[in-house]
């Protein structure tokens, strides 16, 4: 969902940035260490214990054997990523009370908490309610009122938002036609018009096609700030173009690029340092 | 089987990371034939960069890596033109092989539950309407929103009903309708179609879909007429 967090946390233990990790919504999961892990947290902040000790979010950190880890109460955020140094086995699996295997056995051999006196910048998914959509095919449907009030007015995000999709609460917007449209693509971000006049944001689990309006997309660079709002948070939508999606998707994809290198160079002169 | 060159296509973007071909504006078996012949010649010679197709009635979605395309001097339009070429391309286009699924369907009752529905607000006799329902034999169109959920048309006009305004929960096998088309939900989803019937015919296999798109659908009424 939150490809940016995902990204981060990868990064900061050294993987591949794609790399397999663990997703965690609220309420969350405990997780047993049954072998030493070089772990970092990135994402919602649900307010990590590590054997009863609070976990700072954004760093490495050198998990000891027999370590519970516990999310005890959200504070920000929608969804916390977990990443592993090599990481896990599993791909797309939903995990319940079961064991999760690592990708490569680890080398630690440490036995006490070690967290790591560097942190990632993630200020870049500040938690304001600003989204920059692209118009979508159907976007002229809506009424011109409605465009005006699409484009300004906070919305809020209602209950009914999973990784299918998120509803957004506002007055009903007003089409300046309701004939039916034929079933064609959507892609995750999508905003549709139901029929009611209420709107839905698609999600990373979305649909693959669809047969209400498409009016407006979130670009991709805003989707991970989309991603970890919670029911009740409020958004604004800001029309924007091609050009600048772009331009916000290759600055951000950079950002996560550097993290990725300053990291895997710190996490080696680290280890080095640490075995001579 | 012939060698065919559609000029008329509009080319729009899907949001950011996604354009989308139209081909027409209706449904028709032969844009249909059309987009599935553009869908198998852009999936057998992939273009750079793009990383998913999406066939759908009258339309072919090309997924791209915003990566990708952003790192061309010229961005999405590179991209556009690229396409556009392939466009130009003849490719054949089949209109003659096909598969016939005969579907057996209990129509009403529990899982049919909007049927009752539709006889009210279209003023049609529920054996009308089940009649209707199954004299067609459908085409599968496109095969979308959720692994194995083919859609089919074109529906007989008189059943023309629209989508719900808010999507509510779908047991597999549900048959519904909405506009032109008719489907089948194979797993448990959200769905915004009238739901009138219910199939125990198996969709999916290994989680891979049976119907294919270009196959052919006979509904079986399982009920005494």
């Amino acid at each position: 969902m939150d490809q940016f967090s995902a990204s981060i946390a990868n990064a900061l233990v050294g993987n591949k940035l794609n790399e397999d990790l663990l997703e965690i919504h609220f309420p969350a999961c405990e997780i047993m260490f049954t072998k030493p892990c070089l772990i970092s947290i990135v994402g919602a902040d649900f307010t990590a214990k590590l054997n009863e000790k609070y976990l700072p979010m954004n760093r490495p950190i050198l998990v000891p054997t027999n370590s519970k880890l516990q999310f005890v109460s959200p504070k920000s955020g929608k969804i916390v990523y977990v990443a592993v140094q090599g990481g896990l086995l599993g791909q797309g699996r939903l995990i319940k009370n079961s064991e999760i295997e690592l990708k490569k056995k680890p080398k630690l051999t440490t036995t006490s908490l070690y967290i790591f006196p560097w942190s990632a910048d993630v200020e870049w998914r500040k938690y304001s309610p600003e989204i920059h959509v692209i118009q979508g095919r159907e976007w002229e449907r809506l009424q011109e009122e409605s465009q005006r009030k699409f484009c300004c007015k906070p919305f809020k995000i209602s209950h009914h938002a999973d990784r299918m999709g998120y509803r957004l609460q506002h007055e009903s917007f007003q089409t300046r036609s309701k004939e039916e449209i034929i079933s064609t693509a959507v892609n995750f971000g999508t905003i549709q018009l139901l029929p009611n006049g209420q709107t839905i944001v698609l999600m990373a689990d979305h649909q693959t096609t669809g047969g209400y309006p498409r009016i407006a997309h979130v670009i991709s660079a805003d989707l991970p700030k989309l991603v970890q709002k919670s029911p009740g948070d409020e958004v604004i939508f800001h029309l924007t173009d091609q050009e600048t999606a772009e331009k916000e998707w290759v600055a951000q994809q950079k950002h996560i690029q550097q993290i990725h290198t300053i990291s895997q160079l710190k996490l080696y002169e680290f280890f080095e340092k640490n075995t001579h | 089987m012939n060698s065919e060159n559609r000029k008329g296509y509009e080319i729009y973007a899907l949001g950011d990371s996604a354009i989308t071909i139209e081909f027409g504006k209706n449904i028709n078996p032969e844009i249909n034939d059309h987009v599935i012949a553009r869908f198998k010649q852009f999936q057998e010679n992939p273009i750079q960069g793009v990383i998913d197709l999406i066939p759908s009635y009258h339309s072919l979605t090309l997924c791209y890596n915003l990566n990708d395309v952003a790192k061309q001097k010229m961005g999405l339009a590179s991209l556009i033109d690229q396409v556009r070429l392939r466009l130009e391309e003849p490719i054949l286009v089949r209109h003659d092989s096909f598969k016939l699924h005969e579907i057996p369907v209990n129509y009403g009752g529990k899982n049919g539950s909007d049927l009752l529905r539709v006889s009210q607000e279209k003023g049609i006799d529920l054996y009308e309407i089940i009649r209707l329902h199954s004299e067609p034999t459908y085409r599968v169109y496109m095969l979308g929103f959720i692994p194995g959920f083919a859609y089919l048309g074109e529906l007989n006009k008189a059943l023309t009903m629209p989508r719900k305004s808010t999507p509510q929960p779908m047991v597999p096998g549900s048959v519904g309708i909405a506009g032109l088309q008719t489907g089948i939900y194979p797993s448990f989803s959200p769905g915004g179609w009238n739901i009138i019937g219910h199939t125990e015919y198996p969709l999916l296999e290994n989680g891979m879909p049976i119907l294919q798109a270009g196959d052919r659908v006979k509904f079986i009424p399982l009920n005494q007429l």
